[in-house]
């Protein structure tokens, strides 16, 4: 599906990334699905003109730095969590969003189980298309 | 900012919750973070299924322990991060190719494989391959499965996890476990495909 479209979409936002603190190597790696729906949020929203890229990476700088800065810190190094941080940040600066409605909508989200009309486990295979054998 | 350590349940609903709040308001689309993510959906996630399976392609014993139950088996090679949910592991023979959706959602054993595929998502996908599914594998993902083989669907929730366990390629005898997993790809795990063949 349109392999070279997506390298080509790819170096677009590799050009993004060059910039920002706590790359390693250069490498993406999302361990968890919420980290890589963060990251594309971020690139999103700057991609839909919420901000300027440079205030998303200082952003992230500042983040980071107060992690580190705080040595009583009793976080353990989280990219993505910085990543997350840095993303209200410059959204609640362009009013794109505010603390206590995100709060809320944080809290409706906890309260309602993932995939919440998906609990019933289907033991049995829902349909099946037999074999013909002549 | 705020101090406030969170878990990462709190912190994945809170990306959830950005994520509905800019969409409500028009600043994003949902396509607009799906084509992002597609992107680097190959990457998210430990993908160690591939080590599965190898595994029990070489190792008897593990693929009986596997098809027993594979959230103990997968426990077995430190693969852990499920919550709670059961997965069952389906092994294609000569007979069956098994092949997996998620009729309402998008349940998928991402522990195991990764980010679903943006397809994997589509409510077409998920209700054609229901109805159709010899079709479907034959017209979306240009696999043809002989008419001679019965095509079962299993329908993944999030209390049981459905993924598929392909046939070992041919020609492979004597392989380690590591060559063997590179054969293994994302759709053939999902049944909408099967292992790379042995070159």
């Amino acid at each position: 599906m349109g392999g070279e479209r997506l390298e080509e979409r790819r170096r677009e936002i590799e050009e993004l990334l060059c910039g920002l603190p706590g790359e390693r190597d250069g490498e993406r790696s999302f361990d968890e699905p919420w980290q890589i729906r963060a990251f594309a949020l971020a690139v999103g929203a700057h991609r839909a003109g919420q901000y300027e890229w440079a205030e998303f990476q200082s952003a992230l700088i500042d983040s980071i730095k107060g992690w580190e800065d705080d040595a009583t810190s009793a976080s353990t190094w989280s990219y993505y969590e910085h990543w997350v941080t840095a993303l209200e940040s410059v959204l609640g600066e362009h009013g794109a969003i505010e603390t206590v409605s995100l709060d809320a909508k944080t809290r409706e989200v906890l309260a309602t189980p993932p995939n919440r009309d998906h609990h019933t486990a289907h033991l049995d295979p829902i349909a099946v298309d037999p074999a013909i054998r002549h | 900012m705020n101090d406030i350590i969170r878990t990462p349940e709190e912190i994945a609903a809170r990306v959830k919750a950005l994520e509905s709040i800019l969409i409500e308001k028009g600043l994003m689309t949902t396509q607009m973070v799906d084509r992002l993510v597609e992107i680097y959906e190959t990457e998210v996630g430990p993908q160690l299924g591939a080590k599965v399976i190898a595994k029990a392609w070489s190792d008897p014993d593990y693929k009986a322990r596997l098809l027993e139950d594979a959230t103990e088996a997968c426990k077995e090679l430190g693969i852990s991060g499920l919550q709670g949910e059961d997965m069952v592991a389906l092994e294609n023979t000569d007979d069956v190719q098994h092949t997996v959706v998620c009729t309402l959602c998008s349940c998928y054993p991402w522990p195991v494989m990764g980010l679903p595929p943006n397809w994997y998502k589509e409510p077409q996908y998920r209700s054609r391959m229901v109805r159709e599914p010899r079709k479907v594998l034959a017209e979306e993902f240009g696999f043809s499965v002989p008419e001679s083989k019965e095509i079962r669907i299993w329908d993944s929730s999030s209390e049981m996890r459905y993924w598929v366990l392909p046939q070992r390629p041919a020609g492979t005898e004597g392989w380690t476990e590591e060559q063997l997993a590179e054969l293994v790809t994302r759709d053939s795990m999902i049944g909408v495909g099967d292992a790379k063949a042995a070159s």
